[in-house]
């Protein structure tokens, strides 16, 4: 009897721990690997549910950060993203341009007005960054607004932004020329090189979508990088940096590191797939099939505007944003278990052909869908 | 001494405590999914992500990170902790359903 019993309780466990180990990961699947595969249905519903959010108005007050700076940085990029992940969709999906087109020429209209971009005007003392492009110093964060108008060109060769995307891509190539060490500030005294990644990346993308030739300034500035900026022990890249003296501020953290490696892969495909490998190497920790990436290779924890929350040391930025990199090395498992994840914190809500997620926001929900759509323009992407 | 009297065919039916533990989990988890829909509206109101991003001590974020906090357990029950418990359960209803169809209780 006591062994029936015994046996029986063993049997249950058995199934419990086969159950834990099958079911929970099967449960957020579907999406997971929809988006994997680029599928049109769940891009399309994602993107339209980006598109009503975007549409719904997105500024400064719409975020309560306690910064009026961060508030501006998270609204430019809610609307630089949204540009990025519509257009990445309609050009995957050419049935989609009619149905996104407007959204995302009012998503980039809205990019590049005084008020989108005054948070960098105030940094730098009044002078609005796009009117001093003839100067060779700061304003890196126009990395962003340039990376989304690349993918406007991309997408729509006529827009009417393009004289400002021609101008502001050369004011970006002269900056990393004049740079010794190739990094220039974002706010005076602040470098960021993730994001000269993304000024990077932006001129890749340019190239790209214009037929220009950065080629040089490109090559030049990814191998500087990649020389003074990418940590030799884990591969993260450096987070804060001192521009004239390379001294780095901050370590290397993943939230960067996933951001360059999604922009460079429109540039550099090989420092791209670098940092890419140097997440899934050093940063993905996962769990029942469900992956998270660290913000700090160390495994620290401890969060910041860049990082987002952070639980255990991983982070929902670094983890969101690796989402980018995982397709352009081909790597799906990696992807479905980072994908995985936000679906079971992110809380999906599909309702009318439109898909968002209620714990992702504006700004999180733009980011992901640019980051699960990263592809049809990217450099050395590997066949889905 | 009189003899009991014989008890109905349900009273004399044998108890089943394995099925009805599987039984009343399954509604657990039908009421859990029930609540789990009704934070995850909560959270999907336009003023309660940025009332938790902006955390300021305030009622109003209070209400907000208590409602998250319960709609990512409840996410975390009902993907990850459910579906163990039910297996484990369904399985020990299977083994009691087993041995019963093994050692059949003798007919009244």
């Amino acid at each position: 009897m006591a062994v029936g019993r015994l046996a029986r309780g063993v049997v249950a466990g058995l199934c419990a721990l086969g159950a834990l180990a099958a079911v929970p990961r099967r449960l957020v699947d579907g999406r997971a690997r929809a988006f994997f595969a680029g599928e049109a249905g769940v891009q399309r519903s994602f993107a339209r549910g980006v598109a009503a959010r975007v549409e719904a108005g997105v500024g400064r007050e719409s975020f309560r950060t306690g910064s009026a700076r961060f508030d501006g940085e998270w609204a430019l990029a809610t609307r630089q993203m949204a540009v990025l992940g519509l257009a990445q969709v309609a050009l995957a999906h050419p049935e989609a341009r009619a149905e996104l087109g407007p959204a995302i020429a009012r998503a980039a209209d809205a990019l590049v007005t005084p008020e989108a971009l005054a948070f960098g005007t105030e940094a730098w003392g009044g002078k609005p960054g796009l009117e001093a492009l003839e100067g060779r110093r700061g304003h890196a964060y126009l990395g962003y607004v340039n990376l989304a108008l690349s993918m406007l060109r991309a997408f729509d060769p006529a827009t009417p932004h393009a004289a400002l995307s021609d101008r502001l891509s050369e004011a970006i190539a002269r900056r990393l020329d004049a740079a010794p060490l190739g990094v220039f500030e974002t706010y005076p005294g602040e470098t960021y090189p993730p994001d000269v990644a993304v000024a990077v990346g932006s001129l890749g993308l340019y190239d790209r979508a214009t037929g220009a030739d950065h080629r040089a300034t490109i090559g030049r500035a990814a191998g500087r990088l990649r020389e003074h900026f990418v940590d030799r022990a884990t591969g993260y890249l450096a987070q804060s940096v001192d521009a004239r003296t390379g001294a780095w501020r901050d370590g290397p953290r993943g939230s960067g590191t996933a951001i360059a490696a999604y922009a460079l892969a429109f540039a550099d495909a090989r420092l791209a797939a670098e940092l890419g490998e140097a997440l899934a190497r050093r940063g993905l920790v996962t769990a029942l099939g469900f992956g998270a990436v660290r913000e700090r290779p160390s495994g620290d924890a401890g969060g910041d505007v860049d990082s987002g929350p952070t639980l255990f040391g991983v982070s929902v930025s670094a983890t969101g944003f690796a989402l980018a990199s995982a397709p352009l090395r081909g790597d799906e498992a990696t992807f479905v278990a980072l994908a995985r994840t936000a679906e079971l914190f992110g809380v999906p809500r599909e309702a009318d052909g439109a898909l968002h997620y209620a714990g992702g926001g504006p700004l999180g929900d733009a980011i992901l869908l640019a980051m699960v759509s990263a592809g049809p323009l990217a450099a050395g992407q590997a066949a889905r | 001494m009189k003899a009991p009297a014989p008890a109905s065919g349900l009273a004399r039916a044998p108890r089943r405590p394995a099925l009805r533990r599987l039984l009343r989990a399954g509604l657990a988890t039908l009421a859990l999914a029930a609540l789990h829909e009704a934070l995850a509206r909560g959270l999907d109101r336009p003023d309660a992500l940025p009332r938790l991003l902006s955390f300021d001590g305030t009622p109003g974020a209070w209400l907000a990170l208590a409602l998250a906090l319960a709609l990512f357990a409840a996410r975390l029950l009902l993907f990850v902790a459910a579906p163990p418990l039910l297996a484990a359960l369904a399985a020990l209803a299977a083994g009691e359903a087993l041995g019963r169809a093994r050692d059949p209780a003798p007919r009244g």
